[in-house]
């Protein structure tokens, strides 16, 4: 099994700014604080062929916190940019070519159901002229954990303005299970939790300092994802 | 003019529109007539907004006949529509059984009034087994479940996908379990029932 960290990114607003010189504050000003944490689990040596493909699914809602329709889209966008961009098949498309064997009642719960899956009729057929090789499903959420602060606005014959500090925090926190339907097997876990504080800052005019966190998990996890397809290296 | 078109901000309509794949499934060996009551073929689902957020109307009738037509040109060898018990009986060759699909409860929550913060829709169909003859088999309830999130996208956007998602779901509860059910198999399939351990 290969276990590989990479954590924990922090991206601070304050120590971007110097940087950037005059012009980029206030494209700055949208980014709140977030640090990223990365890992992979390998279980069995991955790789594509040409013509494979792979297929990024929700997590059954009937078993747990299925990943946003949104998020799945924005990973599966993900896998497919890049150097080692790989092709993934619509959720869709699979999911209407193989019904009723992926829907959130009747999907396999794990990969030790493959065999008995595949062998019914026509399922591995169907599989295999969509050329997809990996199933990777996807569970997690992005949360408010935390939040305080107050803020105010008013407006008068004079004008207007708003006073005050508020401010949260998201925990964007998801994982991708790599199923390989070549072998059978489950070929291992991707997992991205990033954490966040935004603030809107008001003295007269609102700053709003936005960590998107949902995104930050998404770019992570869909680089690690489409390496960790890409990357024929064995298990370590 | 005016008042219609604020009045027609305070409903909400959802027609289902997208087409119902067919099972990939073994078909059995059943020549089968379809039965659509017009209940079932008009079903109209309507919540005032003392309920819900405001009022409003799901049209499920169309999205029912396409979807019981594919799954069961999928699940059996055979299947005719007819109008009618008697018409059926009267088939020659004779059917091996008549299926007729009916809706008993529709129920949505919407994501203000739900802890997963979700559209959620509830379906529970009925399923009456009829032997040629119109002797009722069985009836079998069927109860089917979709969510869906909103995403940025409208409410009644998110409602059709979670309709869609719960018709999908009573679709694939009876591809798969069909030919389970205890009366099915010893009165349609004709199999010896298997003594318990």
């Amino acid at each position: 099994m290969k276990l590989r960290r990479r954590l924990p990114d922090t991206l601070p607003m304050t120590r971007r700014l110097p940087i950037l010189g005059m012009g980029a504050p206030l494209i700055l000003l949208a980014t709140g604080c977030m640090t990223s944490r990365v890992e992979e689990s390998k279980n069995v040596a991955t790789g594509l062929a040409a013509g494979e493909s792979v297929v990024i699914l929700a997590a059954s809602y009937h078993r747990g916190k299925a990943a946003e329709d949104d998020f799945v889209a924005c990973v599966s966008d993900q896998v497919r940019k890049g150097d080692s961009a790989v092709a993934v098949v619509p959720e869709r498309q699979f999911t209407d070519a193989l019904f009723p064997w992926f829907e959130p009642r009747t999907a396999p719960q794990s990969a030790e159901a493959l065999p008995e899956l595949l062998a019914r009729p026509g399922v591995a057929d169907r599989i295999e002229q969509h050329g997809i090789r990996y199933i990777v499903w996807l569970d997690g959420t992005t949360e408010r954990t935390n939040g305080g602060g107050s803020l105010s606005c008013a407006i008068g014959p004079g004008g207007g303005g708003c006073f005050g500090l508020t401010w949260w925090e998201d925990d964007a926190s998801y994982d991708a299970a790599v199923w390989d339907l070549k072998q059978k097997s489950d070929a291992g876990t991707v997992s991205a939790d990033v954490h966040g504080t935004s603030m809107i800052p008001a003295l007269l005019i609102p700053v709003p300092l936005i960590a998107r966190t949902q995104s930050a998990a998404c770019k992570d996890l869909g680089r690690e994802l489409r390496e960790f397809l890409t990357d024929a290296g064995p298990p370590t | 003019m005016i008042l219609a078109l604020l009045g027609s901000g305070c409903a909400a309509s959802v027609a289902i529109e997208r087409p119902f794949p067919p099972p990939l499934i073994e078909p059995l060996p059943l020549r089968v007539g379809v039965l659509y009551a017009d209940s079932l073929a008009n079903y109209v689902y309507h919540e005032e907004a003392a309920t819900a957020d405001r009022d409003w109307t799901v049209q499920l009738g169309p999205a029912n006949v396409r979807l019981f037509d594919a799954l069961f040109a999928s699940l059996f060898r055979e299947t005719k529509r007819v109008s009618t018990l008697e018409a059926a009986a009267q088939e020659v060759p004779p059917f091996d059984g008549v299926i007729s699909p009916s809706v008993d409860a529709f129920e949505f929550s919407l994501p203000g009034q739900a802890a997963t913060g979700q559209v959620g829709v509830w379906i529970r169909y009925n399923l009456d087994v009829y032997a040629r003859d119109g002797q009722l088999i069985v009836r079998w309830p069927v109860t089917a479940y979709g969510q869906s999130g909103t995403d940025g996208a409208s409410d009644e956007e998110s409602m059709e996908r979670a309709i869609v998602l719960a018709m999908r779901d009573a679709a694939a509860t009876i591809a798969v379990d069909f030919a389970r059910q205890p009366k099915v198999r010893e009165s349609l399939l004709h199999e010896t029932p298997t003594a318990s351990p």
